[in-house]
């Protein structure tokens, strides 16, 4: 029985939980540029589309020190120091990439994709500041862990720094939270 | 744990039984959408299929600029925004269920409620002051119909077919933009 009200408890979070809020991303490192693209997908009832993926700039790059913010698809292109001009949308499964303006009436806040979807992870590739020298071992995938759409740890460590994933819930509002270290 | 399990698979059958689906259409854009909306046959199988007649005043089915509708059911298609009807069934498996039906017809609840999805909107985009054809769509699911998409972009519009899985079930949005 506790299992059984567990589970129902966890679908109630889930539904309650599709609001994308905002994405922070924190290079608090002093000498390595954050290279990165970031996700966000569906993640109820089973199915993980629509997922969306920053295609402009490819990757997006929060130089040492820098903190970049996304709160939404649209408003993030005049709001965030290192705004992301074009989505690539991945409505279903073998469903063709379609890449969309940042200003596309698709994004829009509220609308279908946008209440849907949430931050989910993000693929990230350190260099060595102002450089286009990597930091061959300091990446990764790093997300939300949410089997089955999102396999990603939610920590990455490694010899030279570390990265974590995390929401923050204030009130209705959630931030999601990228910090690298 | 016996009730774990009834409860996953009162889940996966909420998530399998995907003709349920009710259709959400928003036509975002300042041209008319005017065409045939399908239904078809889950993975294209051989087996009825149908279209929607003209819904009044227009003289095919179409969905107005800024205009916007749910259609839950095949069989309650008629009484919403932009009403379907009656329904254009065919099948080259027993054509004699070829045929125009009420949408409240039994057959429709018997037979194409259960075994038909959303299938795709084969459409024109309309000018509705000059009446010329901006963009021409042929959007839907490609597993029902072959030759549709479900994400396209024409001229001066887009157009976005695609379902959303919740924990009450799946929704198909037909989005035009």
């Amino acid at each position: 029985m506790k299992k059984f009200l567990l589970l129902l408890g966890i679908c109630a979070v889930s539904s309650a939980y599709a609001q994308g809020g905002t994405l922070i991303i924190q290079n608090l490192t002093t000498n390595y540029d954050f290279h990165g693209n970031i996700y966000a997908n569906n993640n109820t009832g089973g199915g993980c589309y629509p997922i969306v993926t920053s295609k402009d700039p490819d990757p997006i790059i929060v130089p040492a020190g820098a903190t970049a913010k996304y709160e939404n698809y649209r408003d993030q292109y005049s709001s965030s120091g290192f705004p992301v001009s074009t989505w690539n949308v991945y409505l279903g499964a073998g469903s063709p990439v379609s890449p969309r303006p940042w200003n596309h009436g698709s994004l829009v806040p509220g609308g279908i994709i946008s209440n849907n979807t949430k931050w989910s992870m993000s693929k990230f590739q350190m260099y060595h500041a102002g450089t286009s020298v990597p930091e061959t071992y300091f990446n990764g995938d790093i997300g939300g862990t949410a089997a089955p759409c999102n396999t990603a740890p939610d920590v990455v460590t490694t010899a030279w720094g570390s990265a974590k994933w995390f929401t923050i819930t204030s009130g209705t509002d959630v931030y999601t939270y990228l910090i690298i270290q | 744990m016996k009730k774990i399990s009834l409860l996953l698979s009162a889940l996966a059958g909420v998530l399998s039984f995907a003709q349920s689906s009710a259709l959400f259409v928003e036509n975002y854009s300042i041209y008319n959408a005017v065409g045939r909306l399908r239904t078809g046959m889950p993975g294209g199988a051989a087996g009825p299929y149908m279209f929607a007649a003209p819904n009044p005043p227009f003289g095919s089915y179409t969905v107005p600029a800024g205009n916007s509708t749910q259609y839950n059911t095949f069989d309650t298609s008629g009484t919403v925004a932009l009403p379907i009807v009656k329904w254009y069934v065919g099948d080259a498996t027993n054509p004699a269920n070829n045929g125009t039906f009420a949408y409240n017809d039994p057959f429709i609840t018997s037979v194409m409620n259960p075994s038909n999805e959303w299938g795709g909107f084969h459409f024109w985009l309309v000018d509705p002051s000059t009446n010329n054809t901006v963009d021409s769509y042929e959007l839907g699911d490609p597993t029902i119909y072959p030759g549709f998409s479900p994400s396209l972009t024409g001229s001066v519009s887009s157009a976005d077919w695609f379902i959303i899985s919740t924990p009450t079930g799946a929704i198909t949005y037909m989005l035009i933009f």
